[in-house]
């Protein structure tokens, strides 16, 4: 199996939908298709239908988390308990918003949005 | 090793050779009705053994070369033995290196993994499983 990789957009957030298993063998595809998001701070990566995720995989992740001007919120939706667990594993999980679906990855960029907001009006 | 593998697999050691080193040991997986929680552990465990050997082990060469995959059962513990004949693992950091995630997740994912790498190779990384009853295992994926 390999990996097919769709750029969409949901309420102007660019949206990563993963269909297969991102590896050593995959992860070149995920990078190309998450290559027009650079500009962007803030990305979802639907992972309800990976069935797999190494080690390659979770280091393209993390690498989306970067932008070329400092940090990218990365809401990663996560079907099952499978990719949470890895996460917290390999200790990534602080750098993810995992949620159960799209819509609840858009509530949590509008959560962390009006939080920076008033952080810097407090500031 | 008992006197012949489960799974015994040659394959040139390219990035999709993980993809058939992955579907071999499920085949197996299916044959011994494993549960799948534990497959998928075992899967992930695999692949990064057989990533390291693609990104690792024949760095300085040409072309790929072999990657073996052997598996077998001993009484309630599955043993997975993934070989290459490169030069050996060199404490230097080699062109592949990634975020170092491989072999800590291998760790966790077996009960227990060794790792032969004299000078000059070849490499051997061999990863335990229990064999864990499908009633004991509650955690749904």
């Amino acid at each position: 199996m390999g990996l097919v990789v769709t750029l969409e957009q949901m309420e102007h957030v660019p949206v990563l939908a993963l269909t297969g298993e991102l590896d050593i063998y995959t992860v070149e595809t995920f990078r190309r298709t998450a290559e027009p998001i650079s500009e962007h701070e803030a990305v979802i990566v639907d992972m309800g239908a990976v069935d797999l995720v190494d080690s390659s995989g979770l280091g393209a992740l993390l690498a989306l988390c970067q932008t070329p001007d400092g940090r990218r919120t990365v809401v990663l939706v996560c079907a099952g308990l499978a990719i949470p667990r890895l996460l917290e594993l390999t200790r990534l999980d602080e750098h993810f918003i995992a949620v159960d679906d799209r819509e609840a990855g858009i509530e949590a960029l509008r959560a962390e949005g009006e939080k920076a907001a008033g952080d810097a009006l407090s500031g | 090793m008992r006197d012949g593998a489960d799974l015994d697999l040659t394959i040139a050691a390219r990035p999709e050779s993980v993809t058939v080193a992955r579907q071999a040991v499920s085949g197996l997986a299916d044959a011994f009705a494993w549960n799948a929680a534990f497959v998928a552990d075992l899967k992930i465990a695999v692949s990064e053994a057989c990533s390291n050997v693609v990104a690792h082990a024949y760095v300085d060469d040409d072309a790929p070369g072999p990657l073996i995959l052997r598996a077998w059962v001993e009484d309630t513990t599955l043993v997975v033995r993934i070989i290459d004949e490169g030069k050996g693992i060199t404490p230097t950091l080699s062109k592949g290196a990634g975020l170092g995630l491989g072999l800590p997740l291998m760790a966790a994912l077996s009960d227990e993994v060794q790792m032969k790498s004299p000078a000059g190779g070849p490499t051997e990384v061999t990863m335990t499983f229990s064999l864990v009853p499908p009633e004991s295992i509650s955690t749904a994926l």
